[in-house]
């Protein structure tokens, strides 16, 4: 499939790629796109674009990139439609869009400080005491920060108190949260997309929680050592429920007659 | 009226020495299969005693048999309510140690061992885990009133005598004991078939043998618990229950079941007889003490023509009548009333009938002296060693009145036999005893014939099978040669 207009191209960009990257909106995850085909040949960034892991383990310009951006070690995510045509016509859109009148791609709003109802609500969405309209988990499900505690969130996805500094600030935390582009986090989310409101509540909370200094407390131990007391506490219940139970006959007798 | 056959078997206790041939049997038969080590299909117990599993008669634990409540007749041990709360653990079934922990010896040890000062010995092991291990207990651990102070003394049927009664019982010139032989009852209204949640339990149509489907049965072991005489076991070697099968591919042959048939004091006696299959919800709801009575209503008189007319509807062929009519279990159930079923208020109308024993005659002690205190050569019934009201626990469902009927009918029977034999006693008193005992001289030489006298034909009147006429009918009895016994033509697993 080609992305015949460039309006689809459009469509196809702002789902897949503006999480990461902006076109003359300065580098975020990834690196600015702007003039990305005066930088490399348009061969290397269609394969590049097809298949990123094979070129971020050899070849050494997209290695230097990597290195460069601020994502830091964030590398780029293979998606799973992408054609060599597809790749084509992306990069027809970001020529288009590289030509300067139409302006910067992202971010185009001017970014106000967040209120204290913003962090407020955005900590209810993340511990899902305010459900996310489209349905989607909320984000304790999964992950913690260091301001809910030992006990706040889950333990299976990373913890996210300085989130903030790993994504490339404001901008690409809103990007990633608009189209998540990790392999755990797209199929979960594909189908249940947070709306703007939602988005900006969220990185409001997560904003204030990166002014924590250390990460949520490891729980394993405690975890284990409740564990093993509750369940001591309910062998002793059942104990003392059924003490009075069948246990044997003769043995008592023999007993009773030592006596 | 909806008559069927049943087999009934009536035990003498005044006959049984307490040999265990019986048990040895229908060990040898049936139960020397991996799994079965601990289980004893037939076993013989001393009275007093606990017998085996310790204390099966006291259902404080083992919640056997039925009970009443509010007048409709229910399990003790299940039902619909408490079978999912139990559903992993049965917690009503006797433990290993209740029964025993099987043993063998090690004999290769008697020829391994090396030389010493001593004899080699074979240690004894455990059937179940191998190791060595010391015997505490056995299926006849308290035979003949052995360990009395943990056994005879903890019979839960002492529980009903006074506590000088009991002292009286164990003292040395009063001791006395009595054996008895216990097997599956085969009974009418059996709580094991009505506990199993997987309708493996059935009670043939043909003869009222109960038996296990060993294909359907799923170890769920509700009727290990159910069985208030604890005569189902559980193989744990196939995971499933396994019982008294009354040697029916011996009755189908017409011979007597091995314990029948090796019993050394002939106390045993087998015969069908006829019942009415509709009354048994209503004779196994009755109050406690008409029980017996109760129960004896239910075997029809196979000479009646009104029974004999509904037996045939029935479909029961004419040698099965026959055969009840001959059935030395419907004379001494019924014509005599001698025989009393074991422990009938477990409600489950036991098809086992044991005529009470008659005990020695008192002694007591006069300074060193050890005398008899009568001079008579027989004693009243009433001053028996065994105490009739002991004996109408296990017996009588605790009323002394089936039982002291039972002991004084044989008295009689003796008296009259000695006058006649003898001498010594005259006519006088002898038709005195038994006018009291409710006995003519007819009957009385009667009993004595079929308790004195019997041949193998008269213990033994078994129904025709006609199974093989059944099967030539289907298939060829010889592709099956060498292919019958207990055991499967396809192994039972586990599900």
């Amino acid at each position: 499939m080609a992305l015949a207009q460039e309006q689809d191209a459009e469509q196809y960009f702002n789902a897949h790629c503006k999480a990461c990257h902006t076109i003359g909106g300065g580098p975020i995850l990834g690196p600015d796109l702007k003039g990305v085909l005066d930088r490399q040949s348009r061969e290397w960034l269609v394969e590049f674009i097809v298949d990123p892991d094979s070129k971020l383990d050899s070849d050494p310009y997209a290695q230097e990139m990597l290195a460069a951006t601020p994502g830091g070690a964030v590398r780029m995510i293979s998606i799973p439609s992408m054609t060599p045509l597809i790749a084509n016509s992306l990069l027809d859109y970001i020529v288009a869009k590289s030509g300067g009148d139409a302006g910067p791609v992202a971010p185009t709003e001017e970014l106000l400080p967040f209120t204290a109802e913003q962090r407020e609500l955005g900590m209810k969405y993340f511990t899902g005491e305010e459900p996310f309209r489209a349905g989607a988990p909320s984000c304790s499900s999964c992950h913690t920060t260091a301001g809910l505690g030992a006990w706040g969130g889950g333990a299976l996805g990373p913890d996210l108190t300085q989130v903030m500094s790993r994504l490339g600030g404001r901008v690409g935390l809103t990007g990633w949260l608009a189209t998540p582009a990790s392999l755990t986090m797209q199929p979960v989310f594909k189908d249940h997309k947070l709306i703007p409101e939602e988005i900006d509540a969220l990185v409001a909370f997560l904003e204030s929680e990166s002014e924590n200094t250390e990460d949520a407390p490891s729980v394993t131990a405690s975890f284990l050592g409740v564990g093993v007391i509750v369940a001591i506490a309910i062998l002793a219940l059942f104990g003392f429920l059924w003490k009075d139970r069948y246990t044997a006959t003769r043995i008592p007798l023999v007993e009773k007659s030592k006596r | 009226m909806e008559v069927r056959s049943q087999i009934a078997m009536t035990f003498h206790l005044d006959k049984c020495i307490g040999c265990h041939t019986c048990s040895i049997a229908c060990k040898n038969i049936w139960t020397d299969r991996q799994g079965t080590e601990y289980m004893w299909w037939n076993n013989v117990e001393t009275k007093p005693g606990t017998g085996y599993p310790t204390r099966w008669e006291d259902q404080t634990n083992y919640n056997g048999g039925w009970e009443l409540q509010n007048g409709k007749l229910q399990l003790k041990s299940t039902s619909r309510s408490k079978i999912v709360p139990n559903i992993f653990h049965n917690p009503s079934m006797p433990t290993m140690d209740d029964y025993y922990e099987p043993w063998t010896y090690k004999y290769q040890e008697l020829f391994d061992a090396p030389e010493g000062d001593d004899q080699p010995t074979a240690r004894p092991i455990s059937m179940v885990t191998g190791e060595h291990i010391d015997i505490e207990a056995g299926p006849n651990w308290d035979d003949d009133m052995s360990g009395s102070p943990v056994y005879a003394e903890n019979d839960p049927n002492l529980d009903a005598l006074s506590a000088d009664v009991r002292q009286q019982m164990f003292e040395i010139q009063r001791l006395s004991f009595f054996y008895l032989p216990r097997m599956c009852n085969h009974c009418l209204n059996p709580a094991c078939v009505a506990s199993c949640p997987s309708g493996a339990l059935y009670k043939r149509g043909e003869d009222g043998i109960v038996l296990v489907n060993q294909q359907r049965c799923r170890a769920w072991r509700s009727c290990i618990a159910a069985c208030p005489y604890k005569k189902v076991y559980f193989n744990w070697s196939t995971g499933k229950s396994e019982k008294c099968i009354l040697c029916y591919p011996r009755l189908e042959t017409k011979q007597p079941p091995a314990c029948h048939h090796s019993c050394v004091g002939r106390i045993r006696y087998l015969g069908n007889v006829l019942y009415d299959a509709s009354r048994i919800e209503e004779v196994a709801s009755v109050p406690k003490e008409q029980l017996i009575e109760a129960q004896r209503s239910l075997i029809l008189d196979p000479n009646d023509p009104e029974v004999i007319k509904a037996a045939k509807e029935n479909g029961i062929p004419d040698g099965v009548i026959t055969s009840a009519q001959e059935s030395p279990v419907y004379q001494f159930v019924k014509s005599w009333k001698l025989a009393v079923p074991l422990h009938a208020e477990f409600r489950t109308l036991p098809m086992l009938f044991y005529v009470p024993p008659l005990s020695p005659v008192m002694s007591g002690s006069d300074g060193d002296i050890t005398s008899n205190e009568t001079e008579d050569l027989f004693h009243e019934i009433k001053e028996s060693r065994v105490p009739i009201q002991y004996m109408a626990e296990i017996l009588g469902t605790g009323a002394t009145a089936p039982v002291e009927y039972a002991l004084r009918k044989q008295f009689a029977v003796r008296m009259y036999r000695r006058q006649l034999t003898v001498g010594d006693v005259d006519e006088a008193t002898a038709d005195r005893a038994l006018f009291e005992a409710d006995c003519t001289r007819e009957e009385a030489e009667a009993i004595y014939r079929l308790t004195s006298l019997v041949k193998y034909e008269d213990r033994f009147v078994i129904p025709p099978a006609q199974r093989e006429q059944a099967i030539e009918m289907i298939k060829d009895p010889l592709d099956h040669k060498q292919s019958t016994g207990f055991g499967f033509s396809s192994p039972p697993m586990r599900v």
